[in-house]
C-alpha cells in the first residue's frame, strides 16, 4: 500500500514560502494498493495535483470524512471528474436531512462554482458511506463517526496486509476530563487500534487548545497519547494549523517527540511524500 | 475491545456535567453510565457499581408504580423506551441506597442513530416536589 500526501494543511490552503516543506494544500491523501486500485481520502485543495492515474485505472474512489470546506474545496478542480471514461465514486458521511448529492451541490453549483455536479463528464456515483465495514476495489474499508462538529467519519483501510487509519479532524478530548483513561470511551479508538499507519489531526499546541475547545481538533500531544494507547506502528501528524510555518512545526514535532518514550515511528505528514506500508514497516520516499 | 458509539461518548460527557440525574443504556440493555447527579440523589457510586445489565436495576432502586404497586424491569421507562423506541414519561417511586422512597418524574427517550440504528436509551429524572404542579396525569 502506497500512501501519498497531496494536502496536509488544516482549515485553509496556506501556500507561502514558509510552508513549502510541510505543504500548504488542504487534506488529500492518495492510497494505491498492489492491484492498482486508487482510493483518495478527502478532496481538499491538494487533490488538484491529481489528474493522470496511469494506464489501466478505470475507477477512483474518493472517501470524504466530512463536508467542511477544506475537505471538499478541491473537488471542482479534480481532473478525474472531467474524464468521461473514468468511473468516480464519492463516499461521504450520511446526513439525517439531505443526501450527499444535495449537500455537495451547495458548493458545486452557481454562484459558488460554475459547473454543476450533473454536468460533470465522468461516470459519477455518490454514496453515503455505511457505518461499519464495506469492500471497495483493492481495500476493505471501515467507517465510523468520530467527534468533530457535524457528521464526520474516520476511516480504517486494510489492504496488502497493512492497515491505515485516517482521522484528519478529531477532538476526542472534548469535554472529557479523563481523556484516555478509558479506551472504550475514546472516540475513534476502534478505528486506530493496531494500525500500521495513523494519520491524525494534530492542529493545535497545548497552549492554543484552551481557546479552541469545541472546534473539533486535537493537540499534537493528545495525538501522541492516542497513538501510543492505540499501539500504532507509525504516527503521521496531519491537518497542520494554517498559522504554523515549517520552522514552528519542526520545533513542535521535535519537542513532542522528546517528551516521551514512544513506541511508534513518528513521521509528520509532508505534502508530496509517500509512505509505503507493509506489515509493521513504513518507508518514506 | 471496541469503543462506544460517538453519540454515547458525547452524551456521557454532557451528562457528567448536568445537575439533572440521568442514566444511559446501550442497545444491548446494559446500563453504561449514570451521572454524578444520580449518585448524589440515590447515594450510589458509579465506579463501584460499573456497567450492569438493565435487568439488575430493580435490585438497586426497587422501582414502584406511582400507586406503590410493583413495577417490573420491562415496565421501567428506560426499558420501555428501548423496547418500544418511543419516548416515555412517568411518575414513579424508586428507593435510594438507604432504602428511602423517592417520588420521581422521569422522561426516557430512545437513542436512534443514523440509518435507523438503535444506540440505546437515555432517561432523565427528578425528584417530585409536593408543592409542584403535576407534570402529567
Amino acid at each position: 500500500m502506497k500512501v501519498t500526501f497531496w494536502g496536509t494543511r488544516g482549515s485553509l490552503p496556506s501556500p507561502r514560502p514558509g510552508t513549502t516543506r510541510y505543504g500548504g494544500n488542504t487534506s488529500c491523501v492518495e492510497v494505491r494498493t498492489s492491484d492498482g486500485s486508487v482510493l483518495l481520502l478527502d478532496a481538499g485543495s491538494g487533490i488538484h495535483r491529481l489528474a493522470d492515474f496511469g494506464p489501466g485505472v478505470t475507477r477512483v474512489d474518493v472517501l470524504l470524512t466530512h463536508l467542511h470546506m477544506d475537505h471538499i474545496i478541491g473537488l471542482g478542480f479534480f481532473g478525474a471528474l472531467f474524464q468521461p471514461e473514468l468511473e468516480v465514486h464519492i463516499w461521504g458521511p450520511p446526513s439525517a436531512t439531505l443526501e450527499l448529492r444535495a449537500r455537495l451541490s451547495r458548493y458545486l453549483s452557481p454562484p459558488l462554482f460554475p459547473v454543476r455536479l450533473t454536468d460533470l463528464p465522468c461516470k459519477l456515483m455518490l454514496h453515503d458511506a455505511p457505518r461499519g465495514t464495506f469492500d471497495l476495489p483493492g481495500a476493505s474499508v471501515t467507517a465510523d463517526l468520530v467527534c468533530h462538529p457535524g457528521p464526520t467519519l474516520g476511516y480504517r483501510l486494510e489492504a496488502d496486509g497493512a492497515t491505515l487509519t485516517y482521522i484528519p479532524d478529531h477532538e476526542p478530548a472534548l469535554g472529557d476530563t479523563g481523556f484516555l483513561s478509558s479506551k472504550e470511551w475514546t472516540s475513534g479508538f476502534s478505528l486506530m487500534t493496531g494500525a500500521d499507519l495513523l494519520i491524525h489531526d494534530s492542529q493545535y499546541t497545548d497552549e492554543e487548545y484552551p481557546s479552541h475547545v469545541g472546534w473539533g481538533h486535537s493537540t499534537i500531544s493528545q495525538t501522541m497519547g492516542l497513538a501510543e494507547a492505540a499501539g500504532v506502528g507509525t504516527l503521521a501528524p496531519f491537518h497542520h494549523d494554517p498559522g504554523h510555518n515549517d520552522v514552528l512545526l519542526d520545533r513542535l514535532f521535535s519537542t513532542a517527540l522528546e517528551s516521551g518514550d514512544w513506541s511508534f515511528e513518528f513521521s509528520p505528514a509532508r505534502e508530496g511524500t509517500t509512505l509505503t506500508l507493509g506489515r509493521h514497516a513504513t518507508v518514506r520516499s | 475491545m471496541s469503543a462506544k458509539a460517538v453519540e454515547l461518548i458525547l452524551l456521557r460527557q454532557l451528562l457528567s456535567r448536568l445537575p439533572l440525574p440521568a442514566t444511559l443504556v446501550d442497545a444491548d440493555e446494559t446500563v453504561i453510565y449514570f451521572n454524578p447527579a444520580t449518585e448524589r440523589l440515590l447515594g450510589l457510586d458509579w465506579e463501584t457499581m460499573g456497567e450492569r445489565p438493565l435487568s439488575y436495576l430493580p435490585e438497586v432502586v426497587n422501582p414502584r408504580q406511582s400507586d406503590d404497586s410493583a413495577m417490573g424491569v420491562d415496565d421501567m421507562p428506560l426499558a420501555k423506551a428501548l423496547h418500544e423506541r418511543r419516548p416515555q414519561q412517568y411518575r414513579m417511586i424508586i428507593h435510594d441506597s438507604q432504602g428511602i422512597r423517592r417520588r420521581i418524574v422521569t422522561t426516557a427517550i430512545p437513542l436512534d442513530g443514523q440509518g435507523g440504528t438503535l444506540l440505546g436509551a437515555l432517561n432523565f429524572f427528578w425528584e417530585e416536589n409536593e408543592a409542584q404542579e403535576p407534570v402529567m396525569p
